[in-house]
């Protein structure tokens, strides 16, 4: 048992956790990540407490980064990818993992054994380039995700193109969820509720009129419910999508969207508009998947397995990222130890 | 929240929607709308008849019929179908509107629709203005006769009739023969420029279908029968709809 390794791949916040928790349980884990740094998208996201603390979860990852490097069972490969995985025999593969992908002379490859592989290789953003609001036009139309590595940086967002102060700042949601021309049929989970916590943390610093359009507030958890009256208080929120973005001679973005309130067509101006972007399935992986045997969803997903965690089975928050790590490392840890 | 929500009552009576679906493909995906509200904020007939796409789509599947059947709005849905090309479930909203026009008795359907779907049925050159053959000639030769003794460099413009074999049958909205004749010009001066092979004809030349709009199915398959014969009579290769 001691000597078991185990291989996850992907250094976001579910393969380090997996890996912690491997660790606890006594259990040797290399992590392979493609990334020059680990932690993944959710390293990147911002702090979103107001006066208290939102839960947002942002916080944990950087703890389980500087716990993950803290440990010796684990080791890291960054910048590395999974090579080549061969099934040896009942719980023993040899994989080839190379090293220093981005750099030529660097690239290098080993090979070693190990006795199980945890497949927690996340989720790809959904690019909004082809829909109808501007992104990558129009440089004051950002997606949620760039808005998370702003505010992680900065306390006053001001507009890429200017960089000028906003007035009037619109956040779109399901953009590339819910939507069957792209075969997107589910919701994103994360997106209301950040959206929504980004949206207040950026009021409480600047003097900004915020307009939220959405279909339905989906919400997961109980805290949520609890927070919404709060949250949704300093904004304007239109239950309608809207049809396009056009971007005038000024610079400021056109929105055109009917007002529910008043049964009327608007067209209003904004200074930046966010669109909240889907969790969309990591099909990168697709060989190793099927080298190890794991099953693909209709939607591109993984199917939950012991060898599976995280956002690669679907869309999930940090909390949930966490609890389904924990579950996929004693999983392992029953599997090696039988 | 709309100022006047929608309110239902008891057991759905009947259901209109679900005649609908069983016409169209896929069932116009009737029942995958997320109420979304991306149809109503492109719709250049949102807020008519404090009626939009969305709420419309919502009185259907409500079995609210009576409501649905009754709203001047399906009417004023100009059935550019944008609310498809933004619906992220590619909802058919245009095609609920047609079926529920379809629905109207024939002496309630707006009159200048009506109007001109009847006149068009008159005779084969399915003009909505009445406009016969001998007229539709007579215009096309004259105008052109104009155009090649007073336009230099358009000494040789053509503007062929029941040409046999051309390659275009160009048809024409026949408002403009009858009150604005000059408006025809600068297509055919464009034709000219490029060499295109191209007639109109006798018959069928018309580019309006009204009964279209009116949504009287039997009455516009007439009409686009007697237009594709007429560019089959000939033996044209592409019917030219300007419309």
């Amino acid at each position: 048992m001691k000597r078991n390794k185990v291989l996850i791949i992907g250094g976001g916040i579910a393969g380090l956790s997996a890996a912690l928790e491997l660790s606890k349980l006594g259990l040797e884990s290399i992590i392979v990540e493609k990334e020059k740094n680990i932690g993944g998208y959710a390293s990147q996201f911002a702090c979103k407490a107001n006066i208290k603390c939102v839960k947002c979860g942002a916080c944990i990852v950087h703890e389980k980064i500087q716990s993950v490097i803290n440990r010796e069972n684990i080791s890291i490969y960054t910048k590395s990818s999974l090579k080549d995985i061969k099934k040896v025999e009942e719980k023993k593969y040899n994989v080839v993992i190379e090293k220093n992908m981005d750099c030529d002379s660097e690239k290098a490859e080993i090979s070693f054994s190990i006795n199980a592989v945890v497949m927690a290789a996340g989720f790809i953003p959904f690019n909004p380039k082809d829909k109808p609001y501007g992104y990558q036009k129009f440089k004051d139309v950002i997606t949620n995700l760039d808005l998370e590595r702003i505010l992680k940086s900065e306390n006053i967002l001001k507009r890429l193109s200017d960089n000028t102060l906003p007035e009037k700042i619109a956040f779109i949601q399901c953009v590339g969820s819910r939507d069957s021309t792209l075969n997107h049929l589910w919701c994103s989970k994360v997106c209301c509720p950040s959206a929504l916590r980004m949206a207040n943390l950026i009021k409480a610093h600047q003097n900004v009129d915020i307009t939220f359009f959405y279909i339905d507030i989906q919400s997961f958890g109980k805290d949520f419910l609890n927070l919404y009256p709060e949250l949704k208080k300093n904004m304007k929120m239109i239950r309608s999508i809207p049809s396009d973005v056009i971007e005038d001679e000024n610079g400021k973005l056109k929105i055109t969207y009917f007002d529910n309130t008043n049964k009327k067509s608007i067209d209003e101006f904004f200074d930046i508009i966010v669109l909240s972007i889907g969790i969309t399935p990591n099909k990168d992986l697709n060989n190793i998947v099927d080298a190890i045997g794991l099953q693909i969803n209709d939607f591109g997903f993984l199917n939950k397995s012991i060898f599976v965690t995280g956002s690669i089975t679907g869309p999930m928050n940090i909390s949930e990222t966490i609890g389904s790590a924990g579950i996929t490392a004693l999983g392992i840890y029953n599997y090696l130890k039988v | 929240m709309s100022e006047e929500p929608i309110k239902i009552s008891g057991k759905k009576k009947s259901i209109f929607k679900d005649k609908v679906m069983s016409l169209l493909p896929e069932g116009g995906n009737l029942n995958l709308c997320l109420t979304c509200g991306a149809c109503s904020s492109g719709c250049p007939a949102s807020g008519l008849e404090g009626m939009d796409p969305r709420k419309f789509l919502r009185m259907a599947s409500l079995g609210m019929d009576e409501e649905l059947l009754s709203t001047n709005w399906a009417w004023m849905c100009s059935m550019c179908q944008r609310c498809i090309y933004v619906c992220p479930m590619k909802i058919d909203i245009p095609q609920l509107t047609f079926n529920v026009r379809n629905s109207w008795p024939k002496d309630k359907k707006p009159k200048g629709i009506r109007g001109s779907c009847d006149v068009a049925l008159r005779n084969d050159t399915c003009s909505a203005m009445g406009t016969n053959e001998e007229d539709w000639r007579f215009v096309v030769e004259d105008v052109a006769n104009e155009v090649r003794e007073n336009q230099p460099g358009f000494e040789d413009l053509q503007a062929p009739m029941d040409k046999q074999g051309a390659y275009y049958f160009l048809n024409q909205n026949s408002r403009e023969p009858v009150t604005e004749p000059d408006e025809m010009v600068p297509l055919w001066k464009i034709l000219h420029k490029v060499g295109a092979d191209w007639t109109y004809g006798s018959k069928g030349w018309a580019a309006e279908n009204y009964c279209l709009f009116l949504a009287e199915n039997d009455n516009w398959e007439k009409i686009i029968r007697i237009k594709a014969k007429a560019v089959d009579d000939l033996g044209c290769k592409v019917w030219l709809n300007t419309e």
